[in-house]
């Protein structure tokens, strides 16, 4: 009997942090305050759409473009609890929610919608030993998980499963199915009007490896005309549509028509069995006089199938809108949004877990004469180890190769990592200091001569986390790790700067969290090329236990 | 008549309006679900914390509207435990039916909200068929109410016929799949930290995805399936295809009647006790003029409970004091929220003819944290 007041009493007590306010948030902010929490605080970065509207249930059409954590607060005050709620319309990812803010809860809870988020989160909740309780939904399923340090598995004890990948050639010269081409218009609307990323080409890809019959070229000399087609790409389609004021016009023909003749000049993609060719739009539909609106509202506008003429006027007026607009939320036509579900069981404690064990450390094979230092902040301690801010030392020289201060290791990025004396068996010590995740690297430079160790086609490189391997082939791995170089040679970055809800120097960090929508977004990453060109399942990192 | 106005004005095609509130959850179950639950009248008999939680999810659904019966008065302890009554209405002479209203009605504004004064007993089968209801839901009703609203559901048939859009005779559908229609009954409580969830469907029939994963192009006939690599979970897209299935429920007499057979259910001990306290629970009623069980309760159930189980024929031990116990408090708000979603959501499923409902009886163990699903009677 005295379970329930006793229950009462803890409960409002008890500092909440709930970190989302969407479709999950809202349920946990309601239950909390019926259930006696008083003491809560609720971040999200969103605003509300009214397509949420149909679930989350905190919100009403008034609140349209407002925040989701302000009203959701707002709402729940209707209650009449008298509870202390603190409502953030910011990003959990930013600098100033570091450890010390989550130490000053008893509990977190995450109603979050995507990975990085989730693992930035879990971090902090270990550095902090604040238990943390996961969940996600998408569809008919959803999941709750309890975590806490040295007790349960952490977030990322085991591995999450793989994201879906597209080759960047497919994308860009032979796409075959809807997916392919959400994905080319998403790339396409961050080269004309988002953050410029050099992965998410939408331009013809020469370096297509169907186009070549064989691999003529050494992966130096690929990689690093690649690289610069890249670069001068990138430039061209940014620059050529701002030279041009955006003109819708000039972008259907650029797209539609002259890229796609492009492709029609590689012939060899065409020659393959099954696979249509690309029809060019023809004069007549470029210039405009034979588009057509497609049925303005209901439910047929979004689901029928829209002819040329009709692609052509949404896509005028789609441009035109959004190069006024040229900011982050706009709405894109035709954005499809997949859901996939998020699954941790419970678990034992991963002693390899790469976040959470005493000391993480993974192998990372590849070749140091190839991987340059800006691949292996953005691809292998970004994209893949979910670090947001990382620094880079090169244990025991007190050489630090990658900075998370702006500036200071820039020149660094294009610069293999041989060029700094980096080899086989080297320590690199990295550490993101938000996060309090520090991370040792040790290199396996892959001798291309040996056919065990040579890396798959197309892959640039591989993290391998097993401990007791890597230390028993390690020649020259010292017996103990020399203590990380004094870090008094080094700024810690200052406070964060605020100018509105996403400071501006912490808005890159807050644009993991991509999507509108609070359903568990698909993260697209560029996978390499395999060498038949076919749509490889394969990704190009592999996390071996 | 069966035919109302009501049935044969709801139009065919959604609003653009409709669209855009709707539109994760028709990516979810469809269009056409989408358009049945539009139609769909449900009656709530019982107002009590509970139904807060099922309504609300059924209003967001965009049901065509919901119907409260609860004369009891609004209490201190129902407004604590809930967010659905207006709290300005405590200290007015209002019924918990009523002060639900507003909050529902807000959540959305598309759904027509009302209650209904009376009594459970004073429902007939005229009444349910005038007022065109698809579903009735009783909500911590004690266990005399649940016979006789599910024999009186049993008992209403429809003269008229209506096609799959469920709008009337008038049917501007391709699809016009006629069929019956009947009175799907529900009935849901929590109890402690636990909660059931059961489903009468009659002979039920629903409309299910059935998955296929298209063969690889140029795939070797030859290859053996069986040492033939498995593509990786999601790694293909899956296609799948509609198909009809129909499913037969049993009456809630019968399920009350439930011959625990071991043979049948599997193991007993592998079943949440939070069953055989649901159990328990409907035999204090019985015995008890249908009063609920409360903390000072525990030593006549537990007398209770051994007379049943030797009736039975279970072994005593499968519900100890412990979980007694702890089925007997006031429910927590999380314990609500969880049986009130799950009820909800099988409503959607029966009330759309999409996917398959539980059959029967759905239990919530809030100490186990996990739910599981018998089939009685």
């Amino acid at each position: 009997a005295g379970n329930a007041s006793l229950a009462r009493e803890v409960a409002s007590g008890s500092r909440v942090l709930v970190v989302g306010a969407g479709g999950i948030g809202c349920e946990l902010l309601k239950n909390l305050v019926v259930s006696g929490f008083r003491r809560i605080s609720i971040i999200d970065l969103d605003t509300i759409d009214v397509s949420n509207l149909n679930r989350q249930f905190l919100f009403r059409k008034e609140h349209v473009g407002q925040s989701k954590a302000l009203v959701a607060k707002q709402s729940v005050l209707k209650y009449g609890r008298d509870a202390d709620i603190t409502a953030y319309h910011d990003s959990v990812l930013e600098e100033k929610y570091g450890v010390d803010f989550f130490s000053g809860f008893d509990i977190v809870l995450i109603a979050l919608d995507n990975r990085a988020a989730r693992n930035h989160v879990n971090r902090l909740c270990l550095a902090a030993n604040v238990p943390l309780v996961e969940s996600g939904s998408a569809g008919y399923l959803g999941q709750v998980t309890v975590i806490r340090k040295g007790v349960t598995a952490c977030y990322e004890c085991k591995e999450q499963q793989k994201q879906k990948s597209y080759p960047a050639c497919t994308i860009r010269n032979t796409p075959s199915e809807p997916i392919h081409c959400v994905v080319w218009a998403k790339y396409l609307f961050s080269q004309l009007f988002g953050e410029a990323d050099p992965d998410q080409d939408v331009a013809p890809d020469t370096e297509d490896p169907e186009l070549s019959s064989s691999s003529s070229t050494t992966p130096a000399v690929a990689n690093g005309s690649q690289a610069n087609e890249q670069q001068s790409q990138k430039q061209t389609t940014r620059s050529w549509a701002e030279a041009t004021g955006y003109d819708p016009s000039r972008l259907l023909k650029k797209l539609f028509a002259d890229d796609i003749r492009y492709l029609l000049t590689m012939s060899v993609l065409w020659q393959r069995p099954g696979r249509r060719a690309p029809t060019p739009l023809t004069d007549e539909q470029l210039d405009g006089s034979g588009d057509a609106a497609p049925q303005s509202d209901g439910y047929q506008r979004d689901h029928a199938v829209w002819s040329a003429a009709q692609c052509c006027h949404v896509f005028r007026s789609a441009v035109d809108q959004l190069r006024r607009r040229y900011a982050e939320r706009s709405s894109a036509d035709d954005y499809l949004v997949f859901d996939k579900d998020d699954q941790a069981a419970m678990d034992f404690p991963n002693p390899k877990c790469y976040v959470c064990a005493p000391q993480p450390q993974v192998t990372l094979r590849c070749d140091p004469s190839i991987l340059t230092v800006g691949a292996l902040r953005d691809r292998v301690l970004k994209a893949e180890l979910a670090m947001v801010a990382p620094d880079v030392e090169i244990e025991g020289r007190g050489v630090i190769l990658v900075s998370s201060e702006a500036g200071e290791t820039e020149s660094n990025d294009p610069q293999p990592l041989a060029r700094f004396g980096i080899g086989n068996h080297a320590r690199l010590r990295c550490d993101d200091f938000l996060q309090r995740y520090n991370l040792l690297i040790i290199i396996a430079a892959a001798d291309p001569a040996d056919a065990e160790q040579r890396l798959p086609d197309g892959v640039d490189f591989q993290i391998v986390g097993d401990l007791q391997s890597v230390q028993a082939t390690a020649e020259a791995a010292p017996a103990a790790a020399a203590p990380p170089p004094a870090t008094s040679g080094r700024k810690r970055r200052s406070e964060a700067v605020e100018s509105g809800p996403l400071g501006s120097g912490e808005a890159k960090k807050a644009r993991l969290l991509d999507e509108a929508d609070d359903d568990d977004e698909l993260e697209i990453v560029a996978a390499p090329k395999s060498v038949d060109g076919a749509s490889s399942q394969e990704p190009d990192i592999v996390l071996l236990d | 008549s069966a035919m109302t106005s009501s049935a044969v004005e709801a139009p065919t095609d959604i609003t653009a309006q409709e669209a855009e509130l709707y539109d994760r959850q028709i990516r979810l179950w469809g269009l056409d679900a989408q358009k049945r639950l539009r139609a769909s009248r449900i009656l709530m008999v019982g107002a009590p914390p509970l139904t807060g939680e099922i309504a609300k999810n059924l209003v967001l659904a965009g049901i065509r509207s919901l119907t409260l019966m609860d004369d009891s008065p609004l209490s201190a302890d129902d407004i604590d435990s809930s967010f659905i009554y207006d709290p300005s209405l405590a200290t007015a002479a209002t019924t918990r039916a009523e002060a639900a209203l507003s909050a529902l009605h807000s959540l959305n504004p598309m759904v027509e909200v009302s209650a209904k004064s009376g009594q459970p007993e004073q429902l007939t089968a005229d009444l349910l068929a005038n007022e065109d209801y698809d579903a009735v839901l009783a909500i911590s009703q004690p266990v005399e109410v649940l016979q006789s609203l599910g024999r009186l559901c049993r008992s209403v048939t429809y003269d008229g016929e209506v096609n799959s859009n469920g709008a009337g005779n008038n049917s501007n559908s391709d699809s016009s799949a006629k069929q019956r229609r009947q009175v799907q009954f529900f009935a849901a409580d929590c109890f402690g930290c636990h909660g059931y969830v059961f489903l009468d469907l009659q002979r039920h029939e629903f409309a299910t995805e059935l998955a296929e994963v298209p063969p690889k192009a140029g795939q070797d006939s030859s290859v053996d399936p069986k040492t033939a690599a498995v593509p990786a979970a999601g790694s293909q897209p899956v296609e799948t295809h509609l198909i009809k299935r129909s499913a037969d429920y049993a009456d809630f007499e019968s399920v009350l009647r439930t011959r625990w057979d071991p043979a049948k259910l599997g193991s007993l001990r592998r079943l949440s006790p939070a069953l055989y306290l649901a159990f328990l629970l409907f035999e204090f009623q019985r015995a008890n003029n249908g009063a609920r069980a409360g903390p000072n309760d525990v030593d006549a159930l537990k007398t209770l409970w051994r007379a049943f189980a030797e009736s039975q024929q279970l072994p005593a031990n499968l519900l100890d004091e412990a979980v007694l116990s702890s089925g007997l408090q006031p429910p927590s708000c999380p314990v609500l929220a969880i049986v009130g979603g799950v009820a909800a959501q099988e409503v959607i499923k029966a009330v759309s003819h999409k996917d398959d409902p539980f059959n029967n009886f759905f239990v919530f163990d809030g100490i186990q944290s996990c739910g599981s699903v018998q089939t009685l009677g």
